[in-house]
């Protein structure tokens, strides 16, 4: 009897996923790459500690400079670049959800809405805050040239406004890239609802990265 | 702290050379030996204990370890306890000697003290700075003049990196920052019984590297050695002081002395400034250092770094260079020069200074020889003029010698 | 029997053939594909070994660098510096001071950096815990196995940024970059920018392993192996894992600041711009006192395991050792501004001044854990037990030299002197490298299969030990005596004792080339080493020697402590060879209680 079997579709490479024979299960592989990610983020919270307490530091010798200085930067286009980021953490967290429903369309939708979220968020950044500024003087330290400064610190609050604000677009675009590759290998059907790991971490450093810029953003625009 | 402990003994020599001068000093050298004994017995304790176990309890074939207690929680509770309460019993000495040397008494007079790269200037009460040298290692070095059994406070900042004002004898110091004082309080005895002194001619001061002054011919004075202790660069092991401890009475006249130094000849004021401010920088033997030597300098034409050139190096030039140290940088350096604030007789000091290391003919200056006898007035009814370079006959008034070009 | 492996997990035969069980250094093939397979390889084991050389490389780097600085410290003002440049040795020469004392300003520079960056904070970890950590956890790997490979990559990138920054003329900074001076020295920046940047990607190879460790000691243990059944080494590696990841972030930062600073001059270490020299300070001993902690934790965790193993004997205070290696982790955050009492505020000092001394507590706790454990062993004399004892000797030493150096009013004097000199080259030389020295000799023959000559290696450490002495306890007189530190020049009163540290080093190099020479001919024509030559009871001796790439045949189960040698006949040992008494069996053959009552098992 000829055995006539329907070919069946090729299972997506997600399913055929075998995790690294040093560990036991798939499950203790996940928890591991979690935990990792975690203590490497704390490692960067770390880095950024230092700027906030370089930050801190100065505000308590000079507080005439911040005062000033955070006069001198438009709230608008930092709170548009809050709401560009927290939407970008939505639509991160939602890829995740879908790729765990199986719903590979919709993940690599919000992968790119996410990464449209993160462009927007350094356009935003260089076009209306950097080159207008950098053009009228108002440069770390020693290029500091703006005419109208009052205080003789004011050179200061912009280094730490530039250090700040340019190693978190660093970790931006550190970021948008991971992003990229999960949405080109999400379209070669990497992941699923049983393997997702790479996902996850990219969505943790993209909050990571929110989060910081929810603390820079009230510190150098907000508190006067 | 009690001075039983060995103050002058075999071990206390070993490590610290001298006796600590100050109060503060032979505290910590107290404070030191009974850690130094301290640690000695405990350790001579752990190694015997280690060593006698390693041969009581080496491998005999066929044994294996008998059942002992893998832990012992007196023991270890003793272990604990006892070495935390000694632990703190040396935190608080050493708190205690910590705050005699940072709090100084209301009573001290405050001296100001600069740092730069690569040297000291003490600004005395009335605002003379250094005014002599000494020897120390391969360098002359600034020579600072303080009161004996006085306390004395040092108001400290530093013109360009941190260094660190460090004097052994003391057996304190405390880092020179440039954005705020630092101070550094003592009070050293007067110069004990035997201690060395001033010398009586000028002579014997060439001969013994004390400098001698008239207003302290005999003084005695003991010297403290003063080192950089923070590192600033290529001078920083050359960057001494010393500390000259005089009697009360002794260092008010050394104050009244330096206040005119408008007696002093120029050239004189020159080579101090020279070796107090610029000789870190600048040679007088043609070797390269930061700055370009003053070897054949003066007189002789000079190219910049930014393509222009001068006919030759003038007073001018070397104003503007004192004043505006990066404005034209001879070429082949850096600008490296900092802003080193002079008096305008100090300027002047340092152009004649800048002459006598030169062999140009523009250099060179008229000496005059305020040893030889005063000529008589041509025309008065005196005899006639003595041919010139006449050694002075036989005169009672004790001489200047002629104004000599430094070696 | 205990820590034995059972037939639990079938191993996968049909995945693998025979190179599966061959041992992890069996070639694959010709030359290019042997050196492709270790280029790219993901075993840590392999890894291990390739920082083992590298880092050993390094060391002689600093190690000349340190010879060469002492060379010119021969004469109170001038030896070879410039002499080298012209070609005339011993030429005592006081003119061109600067440029003379710039070449010995980048030589000591070059020494620290290299010393500190390149071979101490890794050294362990990242060689001897890399290869051992899975092992001892009964483990087929590390967590993240090719994180592993590119944080040794990160290394070797590193390093030669440090190289480039060499050969372009090198540092004149010190190893700590002290602001104003390295923000405005050297008009051209390549040189200092590229030694930072050095730095700073080098830390990124110290987080790494850091991680790496930690996930795998959580998630990877053998079944039956909780947390104080692991081995001392483990804690310690642990301990150190956890201010490696939570430290280094905060010399990155430094460093990067750092360089916008020179870059830049974005002005907040610059007193010109409103900024502040001894804020770099604090951030940069933030990290760097933390860091001593990572070189010597895993030092003492060697010194735990192999005082054990070579006596036969169980660890005294196991669990005080373990707590006391977590305790000194985190009291290492809070006693950085004793690097800076001369700078510092009186209220500052006095709190660092009294935390430091609190974690002089757990380490002298565990160096008299470490003395109880000798107490009734069966002591093996041999290399590894020999730098277990000099460690103890050196360590000592320079843990109670610390003592003058915490207290505040004798640091005013020691600060910046030649005192300090001593004491970090006692417990970081004295300390980590011993260590290490034991650590490599005492797994040796797990790590290459072969012997090393007993003799040679005793003789090298005993050449080490004295050259070592000679070399730095002349210098603790020299510090009190008012010796500052990173002279190139001094005043005659001091020479004698200068010469008298030289003539040390000169002892203490010719030891490790004694070892050196031991290493090689070990590798060349060593006798074949048996699985277990010490009689350890840790999951590592159960492995083959040298272990086959998977590590364990089959998945090992622990059944007992990682110490109880009076109890346990050792893996592979014959139980005629190690008859245990029936005294210390209680009837059953579980173990008997001792007479204080033990409460660890």
């Amino acid at each position: 009897m000829s055995t006539l079997t329907p070919t069946s579709s090729p299972k997506p490479l997600w399913a055929k996923y075998v995790h690294a024979s040093h560990f036991r299960t798939a499950a203790e592989e996940f928890d591991a790459s979690k935990f990792g990610f975690w203590l490497f983020l704390t490692t960067e919270v770390l880095l950024f500690g230092g700027i906030f307490c370089g930050y801190f530091i100065f505000r308590t010798l000079y507080p005439e400079a911040w005062r000033e200085g955070s006069h001198l930067l438009d709230w608008r286009f930092g709170g548009g670049n809050t709401v560009v980021l927290l939407v970008s953490s939505y639509t991160m967290a939602m890829s995740i959800y879908c790729i765990q429903k199986n719903q590979q369309l919709r993940a690599q939708i919000n992968l790119v809405i996410t990464l449209l979220c993160g462009a927007a968020f350094l356009y935003i950044k260089l076009a209306y805050e950097y080159i207008p500024k950098w053009s009228v003087g108002k440069r770390p330290g020693m290029l500091f040239d703006y005419p109208f400064a009052e205080s003789p610190h004011l050179p200061l609050w912009w280094s730490i406004y530039y250090c700040g604000t340019s190693i978190h677009a660093a970790h931006v675009i550190i970021g948008m890239i991971l992003i990229a590759r999960v949405l080109y290998r999400t379209t070669k059907g990497h992941y699923g609802p049983t393997h997702y790991t790479m996902v996850e971490i990219t969505g943790l450093y993209w909050h990571l990265v929110d989060l910081i810029w929810i603390f820079l953003f009230p510190l150098l625009y907000l508190i006067h | 702290m009690t001075t039983l402990l060995a103050e002058e003994g075999f071990f206390h020599r070993l490590f610290f050379l001298r006796r600590g001068v100050t109060e503060n000093a032979s505290d910590t050298d107290d404070l030191y030996m009974w850690l130094w004994w301290f640690c000695v017995a405990w350790f001579v304790f752990l190694m015997v204990l280690m060593t006698y176990f390693v041969v009581k309890y080496r491998r005999r074939k066929g044994r294996i370890a008998p059942v002992s207690a893998s832990h012992n929680t007196p023991l270890e509770v003793a272990w604990t306890v006892i070495p935390t309460l000694m632990l703190v019993y040396i935190f608080f000495q050493g708190f205690r000697g910590y705050m005699d040397k940072m709090v100084s008494p209301g009573n001290a007079i405050e001296l100001n003290l600069t740092a730069q790269q690569w040297s000291w200037t003490l600004m005395y009460p009335n605002g003379a700075e250094t005014t002599t040298t000494k020897r120390v290692g391969a360098m002359e070095s600034p020579v600072f003049y303080v009161p004996g059994d006085t306390p004395i406070r040092l108001k400290m900042n530093s013109r360009d990196v941190s260094h660190g004002f460090w004097v052994p004898d003391f057996r304190h110091k405390q880092d020179v920052l440039p954005n705020r004082y630092m101070s550094v309080w003592f009070n050293c005895p007067s110069p004990q019984k035997g201690a060395k002194t001033h010398p009586l001619t000028r002579e014997e001061g060439k001969a013994s590297g004390v400098d001698f002054f008239e207003d302290l011919k005999g003084v005695p004075f003991e010297d403290h050695v003063v080192y950089c202790s923070e590192y600033c660069g290529d001078r920083h092991s050359e960057m001494a002081a010393t500390l000259r401890s005089v009697p009360y009475e002794a260092w008010k006249k050394w104050l009244s002395y330096i206040e005119s130094p408008d007696d002093k000849p120029l050239l004189e004021i020159g080579k101090l400034v020279y070796t107090t401010k610029c000789a870190s920088c600048h040679s007088l033997d043609g070797s390269v250092g930061t700055g370009p030597t003053w070897k054949d300098k003066y007189g002789f034409p000079q190219e910049f770094t930014n393509g222009s050139s001068i006919p030759a190096v003038d007073d001018d030039y070397i104003r503007e260079s004192i004043l505006y140290p990066t404005k034209r940088i001879v070429k082949g350096f850096g600008p490296n020069m900092a802003l080193i604030p002079l008096k305008d007789r100090q300027m002047l000091a340092v152009i004649e200074f800048m002459k006598s290391v030169s062999s140009h003919p523009s250099a060179k200056t008229r000496t005059i020889d305020l040893n030889a006898p005063v000529s008589p007035v041509p025309g008065s009814a005196a005899s006639p003029m003595s041919p010139a370079g006449t050694a002075p006959g036989g005169g009672t008034a004790p001489s200047k010698p002629p104004i000599e070009s430094p070696k | 029997m205990a820590y034995t492996a059972e037939n639990l997990t079938p191993h996968p035969h049909d995945a693998h053939g025979h190179h599966a069980h061959a041992s992890y250094l069996e070639p694959k093939g010709g030359v290019i594909a042997t050196i492709w397979d270790w280029a790219t390889t993901v075993d840590h084991k392999k890894i291990g070994v390739m920082y083992l050389f590298t880092i050993l490389f390094m060391f002689f780097l600093g190690g000349v660098a340190a010879m060469a600085v002492r060379i010119e410290l021969l004469d109170p003002v001038r030896i070879s510096a410039t002499g080298v440049i012209s070609g005339q040795f011993f030429k005592a020469d006081a003119s061109n001071i600067n440029i003379g004392n710039n070449f010995y300003n980048r030589l000591f520079t070059l020494h620290g950096a290299i010393m500190v960056f390149m071979v101490i904070v890794p050294s362990i970890p990242a060689s001897l815990g890399n290869f051992f950590l899975p092992l001892m956890l009964g483990a087929k790997d590390v967590a993240f196995p090719r994180l592993n490979l590119l944080s040794w990559y990160i290394y070797v990138f590193g390093s030669i940024f440090a190289v480039c920054s060499i050969i372009l003329g090198g540092v004149d900074t010190g190893w700590t970059f002290y602001t104003p001076y390295s923000t405005t020295t050297d008009a051209e920046h390549p040189k200092v920018v590229l030694m930072v940047l050095a730095a700073f990607i080098l830390g990124f190879s110290s987080i790494l392993t850091g991680l790496n460790f930690i996930v795998t000691v959580h998630k990877l243990r053998a079944p039956g192996m909780g947390w104080f059944d692991m081995p001392l080494f483990i804690w310690a590696i642990y301990s150190s894992a956890i201010i490696q990841v939570l430290a280094t972030p905060v010399i990155g930062i430094t460093l990067l600041l750092l360089t916008f600073e020179r870059i830049f001059r974005i002005g907040i270490f610059d007193p010109a711009l409103g900024g502040d020299p001894v804020l770099y300070q604090h951030f940069f001993w933030f990290y760097s006192h933390p860091v001593v902690y990572v070189m010597i934790l895993p030092g003492m965790g060697i010194i735990s395991d192999v005082l054990a193993v070579q006596s036969h004997k169980k660890i005294f205070g196991y669990r005080a050792i373990a707590f006391a290696s977590l305790g000194i982790a985190a009291v290492s955050f809070i006693v950085w501004g004793h690097h800076m009492f001369t700078s510092m505020s009186e209220l500052a000092s006095t709190v660092f001044s009294a935390l430091t001394f609190l974690v002089a507590i757990p380490t002298a706790v565990k160096v008299f854990n470490w003395i109880a454990t000798l107490y009734k062993g069966s002591i093996a004399m041999n290399t590894p037990m020999l730098y277990a004892l000099i460690f103890l000797f050196l360590f000592s030493i320079g843990g109670l030299t610390g003592l003058p150096l915490g207290a505040l009013s004798t640091d005013l004097h020691l600060h910046h002197s030649y005192f300090v000199v001593a004491h970090f080259h006692y417990v970081m030389m004295g300390g980590t490298i011993m260590a290490l020295m034991a650590g490599i000799h005492h797994w040796w023959p797990k790590m290459f299969g072969k012997m090393y000559n007993e003799m040679w290696g005793m003789v090298g450490a005993m050449l080490v030990f004295i050259g070592f002495n000679i070399t730095f306890l002349s210098q603790f007189l020299l510090g009190t005596q008012g010796m500052p530190r990173r002279y190139a020049s001094y005043v005659d009163e001091f020479q004698f004792l200068h010469v008298v540290s030289t003539v040390g080093s000169w002892v203490l190099f010719l030891g490790f080339v004694v070892h050196f020479f031991t290493f090689v001919t070990s590798l060349a024509m060593g006798k074949k080493a048996p699985a277990n030559p010490w009689g350890g009871l840790t999951l590592e001796w159960v492995a083959a020697s040298p272990p086959i790439e998977h590590n364990f045949e089959h998945e090992p189960i622990v059944k007992s402590g990682p110490y109880d040698f009076d109890t346990t006949v050792p893996p592979h040992w014959d139980p005629k060879d190690y008859p245990i008494p029936a005294a210390n069996l209680t009837a059953g053959g579980r173990p008997k209680m001792a007479h204080s009552p033990d409460k660890e098992r």
